[in-house]
């Protein structure tokens, strides 16, 4: 059971957070949702934290993108290129560190999360045909790489502190 | 040091071969839209319920918390409540003969006259974040629901339909970055765009204002008609301008997003919209489908 927790936990969190719309809660009067992306901190710091937490070889990972896109009525496809950018550059940070350096994982995280923005700037100009909204997504990019240490200390020093 | 297990290098195999699924996957959810959108439907239909199901639990445990709190609130009173429902029979009565009067004076001046269905509909996810600020709806194309739909919440407009599926549809409410409404403002009915923007307060600006546009703080706006594509007359919010010194009323406004004053209104700290309806007050609503 403990060895099914470990190495599932990663896919049960992210799943959760998917369902679980981040909508509801609102700080200062931005939702949640709007502020961080959540499932980019939790798809990062678990890969790095749990060298088994590979969501099924990607394939969990991508069961929950089409989740995602379906109740947020992307088009299909749109947050797997996000989570899969996130997951490779997690994957790389995992192969090539040789012990847990939180500088460096935060570094690496920042690039994962721009090349994510870039990506989203070209899904939403050429697929949606949609005016980019920087502002907004200044604030969520600065949200969610301030927010990631806190996240990093709970997966990192908490969940796998004994794994 | 790094070496290469058979189970690492199936992991980066996948990655390539999920991205390469994830482009395709978009390429076709966006160019075809014949023969990929029934599979979507029933994935997102699928999706969306099985969501809600999950999702049970979870707004449960809020909704006790909830009502622990509501029971040391003061109890409902019932001579108001009756009060309420003598007074809401005869807005009904008042409504019905409004109807008739306006149906007779349209035509009486040759008006076009559009009929819709009105469609009850539960607002059954609420998403707004980075990716989407949407309502799904729990109808969908199999009750009539089309693209274009205006969404309202009694008699206000709340956002339209933009997809649907067999039995839900997605909406976007006025503040989302692509909704465009066409509308008319103020006593004189000058014509504007209604545009959803992030980046002002209230999520959303008027442009396209004429130069010459005399507004007044607490002004209506309301929908105005465009070839059938929402029915006119429907409020959206009203104006909130605010100045260092009491208004005058001969106020310009100049065009340009955010109906930005002209230099000659120096006395305008701000102008904003505020919308008529609240989101937390968005559990049902009626999609305003078009008569064929």
């Amino acid at each position: 059971m403990i060895s099914f927790l470990h190495r599932y936990l990663p896919f049960i969190t992210l799943f959760l957070v998917t369902i679980v719309s981040t909508s509801d809660y609102s700080i200062y009067g931005k939702s949640l949702g709007e502020l961080i992306t959540l499932q980019f901190i939790i798809i990062f710091a678990f890969r790095l934290a749990n060298a088994d937490a590979n969501f099924g070889k990607g394939s969990l990972l991508f069961f929950v993108s089409i989740i995602n896109d379906a109740l947020q009525g992307l088009q299909f496809g749109t947050s797997a290129l996000l989570y899969f950018t996130i997951f490779s550059v997690a994957t790389y940070q995992a192969g090539i560190k040789l012990r847990s350096l939180f500088l460096a994982e935060w570094v690496s995280f920042i690039f994962a999360v721009t090349c994510c923005y870039i990506i989203l700037f070209f899904i939403e100009t050429l697929f949606y045909d949609n005016p980019f909204p920087f502002t907004l997504y200044g604030i969520n990019f600065a949200c969610t790489v301030v927010a990631y240490p806190i996240f990093w200390l709970i997966i990192q020093k908490i969940i796998y502190r004994n794994a | 040091m790094y070496f290469a297990s058979p189970e690492k290098e199936g992991v980066k195999r996948n990655i390539i071969i999920f991205i390469f699924i994830s482009f395709f996957l978009l390429l076709i959810d966006t160019y075809d839209r014949k023969y990929f959108r029934f599979i979507k439907s029933a994935i997102n239909d699928t999706i969306i319920y099985s969501a809600l199901i999950l999702k049970y639990p979870f707004k449960k445990i809020v909704s006790v918390s909830q009502g622990v709190s509501e029971i040391f609130d003061n109890d409902v009173d019932v001579e108001e409540v009756n009060k309420l429902k003598n007074k809401l029979k005869t807005l009904k009565n008042q409504n019905e003969s409004l109807n008739f009067q306006l149906k007779k004076s349209q035509t009486i001046v040759n008006e076009e006259q559009y009929d819709y269905n009105f469609i009850n509909s539960k607002v059954i996810l609420y998403k707004k974040n980075l990716l989407s600020n949407t309502i799904l709806l729990s109808k969908g194309s199999e009750h009539g629901v089309e693209p274009g739909d205006p969404v309202v919440r009694e008699n206000r407009l709340v956002g339209k339909i933009i997809d649907t599926n067999f039995v839900t549809s997605k909406a976007i409410l006025l503040t989302n970055i692509r909704s465009r409404i066409p509308v008319s403002v103020g006593e004189k009915g000058y014509k504007a765009i209604l545009v959803g923007n992030p980046n002002v307060e209230g999520g959303i600006s008027l442009e396209f204002l004429p130069k010459q546009a005399k507004l007044k703080n607490g002004d209506k706006i309301f929908t105005s008609s465009i070839d059938k594509i929402v029915p006119p007359g429907i409020l959206v919010g009203k104006l909130k301008i605010v100045t260092k010194v009491p208004q005058d009323p001969n106020m310009n406004f100049g065009r340009g997003k955010g109906a930005k004053p002209t230099i000659r209104n120096t006395n305008i700290i701000k102008m904003s919209i505020d919308l008529a309806f609240e989101i937390n007050q968005l559990d049902y609503v009626t999609i305003m489908s078009l008569k064929k």
